[in-house]
């Protein structure tokens, strides 16, 4: 997986825990800070599940053309005011 | 006992050995909805779990339920969240639930009913409590 400089953004996105559906992320950006070599998330949050929210482990599926999806697992998340700031682990790796 | 689904899946192999892959059980939440889609839309069954389902939520305060050992905080939580938790019960625990809070709920109204059915007596008698207007020293007309 490239590091981009400039965000990818998306329209929507999901937080999944198991096959359910933690939250849908709307409007979001996940950028990689290279010199960290941390990945983040923000966006808006539709729907948030605290139940859901609040369990472990918890992945951020962002779709692509294709009909697939990147993958990346949710290390920690802050969520307020309707909207999520996650730091984000390596994408791909992360089974559905 | 862990009263909370938390999503485990379960495989089953067909005769030509094809695959599907399954919740391996529901919780409230998709209990309910399954419910709902099965049962009539406005019969007496769909009122009853709409109603029980109500009923727990506006009753509920707080409990010492525990998920995987930690506690699960709903006290002073937004009616939202405390519907997240409920959605994440097994069904069984949400009815457990139910049942308890709706005994509560005839108990309390038999004994208010009780009380009603009970005479007034002696000096407590509300014919003679004095008029907030004679007491604040204000005449009437």
């Amino acid at each position: 997986m490239p590091s981009p400089a400039i965000p990818l953004r998306g329209l929507r996105g999901a937080i999944r825990w198991q096959y359910y559906t933690a939250a849908a992320v709307v409007d979001f950006a996940v950028t990689y800070d290279q010199t960290r070599r941390v990945w983040s998330l923000r966006g808006g949050l539709i729907a948030p599940d605290a139940y859901k929210l609040a369990q472990r482990p918890l992945t951020f599926l962002a779709p692509t053309k294709g009909g697939g999806a990147l993958r990346w697992p949710v290390v920690d998340l802050i969520v307020r005011d309707g909207r999520i700031a996650a730091t984000l682990g390596p994408p791909g790796d992360t089974p559905l | 006992m862990n009263r909370f689904i938390k999503g485990d899946t379960a495989v089953l192999t067909l005769e030509n050995g094809d695959t599907l892959i399954v919740k391996q059980r529901l919780n409230t939440g998709e209990t309910r909805a399954m419910r709902a889609a099965i049962l009539d839309g406005d019969g007496a069954a769909s009122r009853a779990d709409r109603a029980a389902y109500a009923v727990v939520v506006a009753y509920l305060l707080d409990w010492t339920l525990t998920d995987d050992g930690r506690p699960v905080v709903i006290r002073d939580q937004p009616a939202d969240v405390v519907r997240s938790v409920l959605d994440a019960l097994d069904y069984d625990s949400f009815i457990e639930l139910a049942t308890a809070i709706g005994d509560h709920v005839a108990r309390e109204t038999a004994r208010r009913a009780d009380e009603k059915k009970t005479p007034a007596t002696g000096t407590e008698s509300p014919a003679t409590w004095p008029s907030p207007f004679v007491a604040a020293g204000a005449t009437n007309g």
